[in-house]
């Protein structure tokens, strides 16, 4: 009589037979003692190996709910911040060029109307602020809702 | 609602259902990790981790597929990663076994003091047994007597061939009853 493995067994037990090999195997076991108190056995070795589930000290699932949006909530803050930072590092761009041409004329003119030099290179250098005034601008208002964020929290933990 | 259904609402967008599958799941997937890593913080943390990575990359979940095997295996790779991290050879849950409370209050666990304290103790006996084997066979009981997982999802979790888990496991238990040896009298 072909004898069954411990192996093959235990895939009875997982429920890892097919139906035909399970029906062969259950009828075995009805006339084969070894078997029959090697199943016993595993049986037993299952039951005592099996324990119980502990329960989460604390509630998992609302905790990542609750980080998830949050990281919804900040999503338009992010974006804000984008488009602040972006109209800023552009604007310099946009001024720059008409700016320039600006002073060239100024420039031009002043030299036709016999301007100082160091009149001439003031007027460049103070027209040479403004965009450098907008960008300073544009990232302080694009700091701001972190900023309010981050004080916030703070305030919470107090 | 069926795990199928819900995840495919999750996965159109739908946070109630994502929410759904998460509780029905959090209990044996933070006790999969714990028993991994046998750190309970840590298993709390990666837990948490292993929902978050799942809800942000659930538009690639395949509904082929079991949502609970898809989630597992990204937990498995966390729980890997970890050990990688740590650089960590050999997985410990003995510090926490003997940690003073390792009961918890189960609803509608009624069972007597007696029985507490020798469930207790098994478990002990059965967590120290497990550390002593190797932490790719510990797995697989892991996954299979207490997740209860089938062996095609121990083979799609853990990326094994499915005809190496039926004896894979087979060597994983007889480990661990060799480990067993001294409570013969209980097997």
């Amino acid at each position: 009589m072909k004898h069954y493995s411990l192996e093959e067994i235990y895939a009875y037990l997982d429920g890892e037979m097919t139906s035909m090999e399970k029906s062969l195997f259950e009828d075995h076991i009805l006339v084969c003692k070894e078997c029959a108190s090697k199943l016993e056995e595993a049986r037993k070795f299952f039951s005592f190996v099996k324990i119980e589930e502990e329960e989460p000290p604390i509630n998992i699932s609302s905790l990542v709910m609750e980080k998830i949006d949050k990281k919804r909530r900040y999503i338009p803050f992010f974006y804000a911040f984008l488009v602040v930072l972006l109209a800023t590092l552009l604007l310099p761009v946009i001024i720059g060029p008409s700016r320039a041409m600006y002073l060239y004329y100024i420039e031009f003119n002043a030299v036709k109307k016999g301007y100082h030099a160091l009149e001439t290179i003031f007027r460049l250098s103070s027209l040479l602020k403004i965009p450098g005034q907008a960008l300073i601008i544009g990232i302080v208002l694009a700091v701001i809702p972190f900023v309010v964020i981050g004080l916030k929290k703070i305030w919470r933990k107090i | 609602m069926d795990e199928k259904k819900l995840a495919i609402r999750a996965r159109n967008g739908d946070k109630g259902a994502f929410e759904m599958l998460m509780v029905r799941y959090e209990k044996s997937l933070y006790n999969y990790i714990y028993r991994m890593t046998g750190d309970r913080e840590l298993s709390l943390d990666l837990t948490q981790e292993a929902f978050l990575k799942s809800y942000l990359s659930i538009k690639d979940f395949n509904a082929r597929y079991s949502f609970s095997t898809w989630l597992w295996r990204i937990a498995h790779n966390l729980v890997i990663d970890h050990f990688r991290k740590k650089k960590l050879n050999k997985v410990s849950f003995h510090a926490e076994v003997d940690g003073e409370d390792v009961e918890f209050d189960v609803p509608g666990n009624e069972k007597s003091p007696y029985e507490k304290m020798l469930n207790k103790e098994r478990r002990e006996i059965i967590m120290e047994a497990l550390e002593k084997i190797p932490p790719e066979m510990k797995e697989l009981i892991i996954l299979r007597h207490f997740n209860e997982l089938s062996y095609q999802e121990i083979a799609e979790v853990t990326g094994l061939p499915f005809h190496a888990v039926k004896s894979k496991l087979y060597r994983a238990r007889e480990a661990l009853r060799k480990r067993l040896e001294a409570y013969r009298e209980a097997l």
